[in-house]
């Protein structure tokens, strides 16, 4: 029985890698959407636009967590989900209300400002991106 | 008189099979996968795997769902999470009985 135990357990360990590294189409837009987040984030941010254009670009910036999100639960390949990935994604979701928030409400937004709220919507977008391209 | 089993104790009967072990070796490892990269990483023909991934689905390790990519049709498989949870239970009994931890 020990020996059996021993042989299954080594069958499990010799089990195939069934991962996928990320296409280099997945790779360019990665960088694309931390890119945009971060770079229009914070230019859409210190062009204050009318409202209707401030909503069209906050369903924009948000659209972009959320896009990723609901890929990273449907490709094949990567590491199992686990509740990591779960605070990581609701961590991205949430920063990218930051810069949603100083464009729809802050009345006086300095350049300074919108680069940190868009800082901050990229960097949670990249860390979730990178996790889940783990083994 | 109760018929009903526990699914735990149909769970080695299951993996008796090293390509069933392998199979949820390799899954275990990822959130799913397609038939093809499982076919090719077992280096098993596809009726032998459509009817091992059938055994396993039949006993609520793994799910199974086409997906529509670039008009075709593809399979994906993944643990489920019972499955996940039942398969690492039995991992650790089977490294109780090898290693007496």
């Amino acid at each position: 029985m020990t020996e059996e135990a021993r042989q299954a357990l080594e069958e499990v360990r010799r089990a195939p890698s069934l991962y996928r590294p990320p296409h280099p189409t997945e790779i360019v837009l990665a960088v694309a959407s931390v890119g945009v987040l971060l770079v229009g984030g914070s230019w859409v941010i210190q062009l204050d636009p009318p409202l209707v254009w401030s909503l069209v670009a906050s369903l924009g910036i948000l659209a972009v967590p959320f896009a990723w999100h609901w890929a990273a639960l449907r490709t094949p390949g990567r590491a199992p989900w686990r509740r990591i990935d779960t605070v990581l994604a609701g961590a991205a979701l949430l920063a990218g209300t930051f810069p949603v928030h100083t464009l729809l409400w802050s009345t006086d937004s300095s350049a300074t400002s919108a680069w940190v709220a868009a800082t901050i919507a990229a960097v949670a977008l990249a860390v979730f991106i990178g996790v889940r391209w783990r083994r | 008189m109760n018929t009903a089993r526990d699914p735990r104790e149909a769970l080695p009967t299951t993996l008796h099979s090293p390509v069933r072990l392998a199979i949820l070796g390799a899954l275990r490892r990822v959130q799913a996968t397609e038939f093809g990269d499982l076919q090719q990483a077992l280096g098993i023909t596809t009726p032998e795997l459509s009817r091992q991934l059938s055994v396993l689905q039949r006993e609520g390790m793994i799910e199974i769902r086409k997906v529509q990519r670039h008009r075709h049709t593809v399979t994906q498989a993944r643990l489920s999470e019972e499955g996940r949870s039942r398969f690492e239970d039995y991992l650790e009994q089977l490294h109780r009985l090898a290693f007496g931890e």
